[in-house]
C-alpha cells in the first residue's frame, strides 16, 4: 500500500492504518530502535508505540515522508528508553559509543548555564548539515540521527571503515566550532 | 548542553536530508570515482601538482597567450606543464595557437592547490586517496580523486597552497590495480561563476534549477522542504547581487535559522546549491558529484531572503494563509 492510501486511512480513522503501517514500515522502525536500545523488546515496544503516536497524530498532521515520520516518532521512543537505561546505568554499547563521540562536540565556553532550547538547536543542526557536502551529512545522518555502527555506514555507501571514520570526527570537529560560534556553550 | 540534548537534537533533522541519506550511491558514482587512483598515480609519476579548485576543463583547446598550471594530454596523459611545483607567478608559456594544435587537451587554470608533507595514502577503498596537508599551518585531510578535491576542508585553504606528490607511484600505489586513466568530459567553473556565466563566456553548467524552502511545523517540529522549479531569469538578477559580494577566507556565515536554497541540476544531479539565510548571509555549497571547488560565502541584503521566500511561494502557488492554516502542506 502506498504512503498516501495509508495516511488516508488514519485520516478516515481506519485501525486498518496501524496494521499496514507495520506491515510497511514495522521492521524498518524497529532497525531504528534497535540500532539505540539493542534489545528485542524494547524496540518492539517502541515500534508499537509508535503506531498508536501517529494515530494520535495524524490528523491533523500530514507528513510528506511518511517512512521518516515513523523514524523520527520511534527515535525519540527510543530515545525517552535511552535515557532510563542510562539512568540505571545499562546504556548499550554502541549508543555509549555515540553519546562518547558526541561529547566532543559539546564547545567549553563561558560556564554560564543557559536554558537549552531544543527546538532552537534542532534547528541550529540542521543548518550545520545544510553546509556539509552531501557525503559528510549523510555519514552524520547515518550515525547520529540512525544510531548506525561505522561499519554498516561504510557498508551503505560502499567506503572504508577509515573513511567514515575520518569524515565522522572531521564533522565533529566542524559541529563544535559551529556550535560554539552559535552560542551553544556549556 | 549534554552529548544526550545534543543526540536528541539530531532527531529534527530536515525528513528530506534524511531520505537522501538513505539513497546508496549510484552506480555512475562509482564509476565517476574510478578514475581517482590512476589519475593520482599519473600525477604522483610525473611529481607534478596536483590543481584543484575551478578544475579540468575538458576539451578546451589551448588559446596562445592563455597560462595553465598544468596541462595534460587527453588521451596519452602526458603533462605538459608544469615540471614542477608552481608558484603563483609561474605561466606556462603556451606556443602553439589553437588553431594548429593537432591534440586536445585537458586544463587546469591556476586555482586553489594543496601543499602535501607526506606521501599520499591508499586508503582501503581504490576509489580514493587520502593526503595530509598543510594550509595555513593546519593540518587537514584531503580527498583527491580524478585530481579534483571531492572531499575535504575547505576552510582556510587558500589560492597559494599547494600540493606536492613526492612518493613514487610504484610506491605509492603498490597493490593498487589502476584502471586504465580515462580524464572527465565535464565543463566546470567557480560557482559564483555561473552567476556572470555571460561574462565569462562559459556555458551554464545547469541544466534545471530548483527553488527549495523550508519551515517547521512548530507543534511537533516536523521539517518540510518544499521544491519548486525555478525559472533562471526570473533568479538571474537577485543570483547576480549575491554572486557580486563574495566573502573571502571561506568564513562560513550562513547561520541563519530560515533559509532559502537554489538548487542547480544537471541532468539530474544536484552540481552545487544557492543558500540564502534571513541573517544577510549566503552559501554556495557544491555536491560532491561536482566539480567545483570549496564552499564560498556571501553577504545579502537582508531582505534576499524574503525575496527569493516570496518567489518560492508564488512557484509553489502557495499563499501565506494556506501556511498559516495548514502548515504541514
Amino acid at each position: 500500500m502506498d504512503d498516501n492510501a495509508i495516511i488516508e486511512l488514519y485520516n478516515r480513522r481506519s485501525e486498518r492504518a496501524l496494521t499496514e503501517s507495520n506491515a510497511k514500515y514495522g521492521s524498518y522502525c524497529r532497525t531504528v530502535a534497535m540500532n539505540i536500545l539493542d534489545n528485542t523488546e524494547d524496540s518492539e515496544e517502541c515500534v508499537n508505540d509508535t503506531w498508536l503516536r501517529a494515530w494520535n497524530s495524524i490528523p491533523p498532521k500530514c507528513p510528506r515522508i511518511l517512512r521518516m515520520f515513523f523514524a523520527k516518532i520511534t527515535r525519540n521512543l527510543a530515545l525517552d528508553r535511552l535515557k532510563f537505561m542510562r539512568r540505571d546505568k545499562r546504556c548499550p554499547a554502541e549508543a555509549a559509543l555515540i553519546l562518547d563521540e558526541l561529547s566532543e562536540c559539546i564547545p567549553a565556553g563561558s560556564g554560564v548555564e543557559t536554558e537549552l532550547d531544543s527546538k532552537e538547536l534542532g534547528a541550529a543542526i540542521n543548518i550545520f548539515l545544510m553546509q556539509l557536502s552531501q557525503r559528510d551529512r549523510n555519514f552524520m545522518l547515518r550515525r547520529y540521527f540512525f544510531a548506525e555502527t561505522i561499519s554498516s555506514i561504510a557498508k551503505r555507501y560502499s567506503v572504508s571503515e577509515n573513511v567514515v571514520s575520518v569524515s565522522l570526527s572531521r564533522s565533529r570537529k566542524k559541529l563544535e566550532a559551529f556550535l560554539l560560534k552559535e552560542g551553544w556553550e556549556i | 548542553m549534554t552529548e544526550l540534548e545534543l543526540f536528541e537534537a539530531f532527531g529534527k533533522a530536515n525528513s528530506k536530508l534524511l531520505e537522501e541519506s538513505e539513497l546508496r550511491p549510484s552506480v555512475r558514482h562509482g564509476i565517476w570515482y574510478m578514475g581517482a587512483a590512476a589519475c593520482i598515480a599519473l600525477c604522483a609519476l610525473s611529481a607534478v601538482v596536483i590543481r584543484s579548485g575551478t578544475g579540468n576543463i575538458a576539451e578546451e583547446r589551448i588559446t596562445e597567450g592563455t597560462s595553465y598550471d598544468t596541462i595534460l594530454h587527453e588521451e596519452t596523459g602526458e603533462v605538459l606543464a608544469p615540471e614542477t611545483v608552481c608558484e603563483d607567478d609561474d605561466v606556462y608559456p603556451v606556443t602553439q595557437p589553437a588553431d594548429e594544435a593537432d591534440d586536445v587537451y585537458s586544463v587546469t587554470q591556476p586555482a586553489i592547490s594543496y601543499h602535501a608533507d607526506t606521501a599520499p595514502q591508499i586508503t582501503d577503498d581504490p576509489q580514493y586517496i587520502y593526503m595530509t596537508t598543510v594550509s595555513d599551518n593546519e593540518e587537514t585531510g584531503v580527498m583527491f580523486s580524478e585530481g579534483e578535491v571531492i572531499e575535504g576542508e575547505h576552510t582556510g585553504v587558500t589560492s597559494e597552497t599547494t600540493v606536492n606528490l613526492t612518493t613514487p607511484a610504484e610506491e605509492a600505489f603498490e597493490d593498487t590495480e589502476l584502471p586504465q586513466l580515462t580524464l572527465p568530459k565535464y565543463v566546470t567553473v567557480e560557482p559564483y561563476f555561473v552567476l556572470f556565466a555571460e561574462e565569462h563566456g562559459l556555458e551554464q553548467p545547469f541544466d534545471d534549477i530548483r527553488l527549495a524552502y523550508d519551515f517547521y511545523d512548530t507543534q511537533d517540529n516536523l521539517s518540510l522542504w518544499k521544491t519548486v522549479p525555478a525559472d533562471y531569469d526570473d533568479l538571474r538578477p537577485m543570483l547576480d547581487e549575491i554572486g557580486s559580494s563574495p566573502v573571502e577566507g571561506f568564513d562560513r556565515g550562513l547561520m541563519s535559522s530560515s533559509i532559502v536554497s537554489l538548487i542547480f541540476m544537471h541532468k539530474g544531479e544536484e552540481m552545487f546549491r544557492v543558500t540564502v539565510g534571513n541573517d544577510g548571509n549566503a552559501i554556495v555549497n557544491p555536491s560532491e558529484l561536482s566539480s567545483y571547488g570549496g564552499c564560498v560565502d556571501f553577504k545579502v541584503s537582508p531582505d534576499m531572503y524574503d525575496r527569493l521566500y516570496q518567489l518560492a511561494l508564488t512557484l509553489d502557488g502557495v499563499s501565506v494563509s494556506d501556511m498559516a492554516e495548514s502548515p504541514t502542506e
